[in-house]
């Protein structure tokens, strides 16, 4: 159930539709808000995120097979060679996970685990091969992300211009994984790569 | 707190070694273009600088223009770039082109074409259930998306011509190998360049349905591609498989409803049928409904032949129920060396009595060598076989005929369209 925040900002009523978003970002004046036991503290503001065709617009309603999700946020992060997205989407069954849009590559992903025993980030080789919970995976790309900005809701404090260093892994039957390098620690999201063509709006 | 957006893209560039106007079209995964004017590589990814050039490339028939946007599965794309394929086969010189098309939101997909033929392919993650190689022979099959693909050509090209956006650096002549394999609409294409392995999912696009889609005029195609599907007119097909069926059926209840009966009755006539009419013993209808069937077997019949009346009378021989006239020929010889025969020792016919009983066969018969009958004619042996419950299944047999005759000719059709297929293409493209 949606509940109604109003922006310190511009005053604008705001619905929350995820169950525990940290930070808020207005869609009127596109101010940023921490969220802190229901109450919006204004953090500064977000850039504005170029409004490029995506297959995802925020709160329209998609359908992968048959798991029905709304995007309810987006960061996105530069990679240097370009960027992608990160939608935040709310599922049918209130259960939120991660959308990750690059051009024509997708993935459905969620953080299985925050600390895994792995290579550190040097060691990995785009082509190598990890194995991540018996399943073998192979490093299809290593890269270092720069936050852009952000959009909706999404569950954790964004400090635009951040960065950080990723690895993006491929698995049998279209298994996914993504593997966070950040503050010294490791977070590994597991997921599905998904064809673009076999998604549509609801 | 603020960051910069993402940098406005650019639309047009000057060629940075001929000058010539060079359209940006493709995303940020664009790696590379080659200028149509000078074939000069440039990289995206460092202000544009020339990588190398590819010289003297000789532009080939293009169907479709760089530029130009159409929808394909509901969404719409651009043309962002072409190469042409070159393929060298024991003297022989096979070439198609592969549109790089690019859309926002679904990413870029390649529309293959070759005689007349399109195919749309995208990169896709799912990998073969079972290992596949690149030298894997023709015909061999394994499973993708649960669709079972059947190895088509495992091979390799080089690239004879580039222009416009590539989401790699492509180099001149550069080779990739791979396997194309079908599951008609559907293709799976494993393709190994350099160093990196691809898998692609392509379905074939009607040419109707490319032209309509980028306002193009192109070619009807030529012969049967690799995962053209057969299409006929849905009446046709149904007609035709429901006239299969109907065969199946047929030939099923011909088996299921036709019997040889019960014996009721066996006798052997001696040569004495020929001189005079001979009773035989009794035999006992019970059900007077069922069909009956008198079997005449003469097995000393050769190149002659022998005609006998039946007449089916009460156990008095009082009353006459009606006569079966029944005619046996069998000639055989030699001629040229060959072995032939005709006719046969045997035949059957029907009856059925109206009424539950005892009877008796009255028989008498006749029969000789040329067209007259023979005074003497005698034959030792004449079987004379009576049997209950006979059903015949000749109306089943004629529908299954029929249903045949109706729904075969969709098979053959398919048949023939799928040995085309298959078939080792011998035709040069030129």
């Amino acid at each position: 159930m949606a509940i109604s925040l109003t922006c310190p900002s511009c005053g604008n009523i705001i619905n929350q539709v995820t169950r525990s978003p940290q930070m808020v970002v207005c869609p009127a004046c596109n101010s940023t808000h921490l969220l802190t036991n229901g109450k919006m503290e204004d953090v500064g503001k977000s850039a504005i995120l170029t409004d490029v065709p995506s297959i995802f617009e925020m709160y329209k309603t998609y359908k992968y097979t048959d798991w029905k999700f709304t995007p309810v946020g987006r960061v996105r992060y530069d990679y240097g060679d370009g960027y992608w997205d990160e939608w935040f989407v709310r599922s049918d069954n209130g259960k939120e996970t991660w959308v990750s849009v690059d051009e024509g590559d997708i993935a459905i992903e969620h953080l299985v685990q925050k600390q895994l025993s792995l290579p550190t980030f040097d060691e990995i080789k785009v082509g190598g091969a990890l194995m991540i919970n018996r399943i073998r995976m192979t490093v299809v790309e290593k890269n270092t992300a720069t936050m852009v900005g952000a959009q909706g809701e999404v569950p954790f404090k964004i400090v635009p211009n951040e960065t950080y260093n990723y690895i993006d892994l491929l698995g049998p039957k279209r298994t996914a994984f993504t593997i966070e390098y950040q503050d010294g620690g490791i977070d590994c999201y597991k997921g599905i790569w998904v064809d673009p063509f076999e998604i549509v709006e609801v | 707190m603020s960051a910069t957006a993402t940098k406005a893209a650019l639309k047009s560039i000057k060629c940075t070694q001929c000058g010539g106007s060079i359209e940006i079209r493709g995303g940020h995964n664009v790696k590379s273009i080659v200028c149509q004017y000078c074939g000069s590589c440039l990289d995206t990814k460092d202000e544009f600088k020339v990588l190398h050039q590819f010289l003297n490339q000789k532009r080939p028939f293009l169907p479709m223009k760089i530029g130009l946007k159409g929808k394909l599965k509901g969404v719409m794309f651009t043309v962002i770039g072409v190469i042409q394929m070159e393929e060298r086969e024991c003297g022989e010189v096979y070439r198609w082109l592969e549109y790089l098309l690019f859309s926002p939101t679904h990413g870029y997909v390649w529309l293959v074409y070759e005689d007349g033929h399109w195919v749309m392919l995208h990169e896709v993650k799912d990998l073969p259930d079972t290992p596949v190689d690149l030298a894997m022979p023709r015909k061999s099959s394994f499973k993708v998306r649960d669709k079972t693909f059947k190895v088509f050509e495992s091979s390799g090209a080089a690239i004879s011509y580039v222009e416009g956006e590539l989401t790699w650096q492509a180099k001149a002549k550069e080779r990739v190998r791979y396997v194309d394999a079908v599951c008609p609409p559907y293709m799976y294409c494993i393709e190994m360049r350099g160093g990196e392995q691809e898998y692609s999912w392509g379905e074939y696009i009607p040419y109707e349905e490319i032209n309509e889609a980028f306002k193009i005029n192109s070619f009807e195609p030529t012969g049967v591609f690799s995962c053209q599907p057969f299409v006929a007119s849905p009446l046709f097909e149904s007609f035709s498989k429901g006239a299969m069926l109907a065969a199946l059926i047929a030939i099923f209840m011909y088996f299921f409803i036709s019997s040889n009966g019960s014996l009721v009755f066996k006798q052997k006539f001696g040569s004495n049928v020929f001189k005079q009419s001979e009773v035989s013993k009794e035999f006992e209808v019970k059900e007077p409904g069922k069909l009956y069937g008198i079997r005449v077997y003469t097995p000393s019949l050769k190149n002659q032949w022998s005609y006998y009346n039946f007449r089916v009378v009460d156990k008095e021989e009082k009353t006459k129920y009606f006569d079966m006239p029944t005619a046996l020929s069998y000639y055989e010889g030699y001629e040229g060396g060959e072995y032939w025969s005709e006719g046969s020792t045997e035949v059957t016919a029907y009856f059925k009595i109206p009424e539950k009983g005892q009877f008796k066969l009255a028989v008498d018969g006749e029969g000789g060598t040329g067209n007259d009958p023979q005074k003497n004619f005698s034959l030792s042996n004449t079987i004379v076989e009576i049997r209950e419950g006979v059903r015949q299944g000749h109306y089943t047999l004629t529908w299954f005929f029929l249903c045949l005759v109706l729904g075969a000719p969709f098979f053959i059709k398919k048949m023939t369209f799928e040995a085309q297929r298959w078939a080792d293409d011998d035709e040069d493209d030129d």
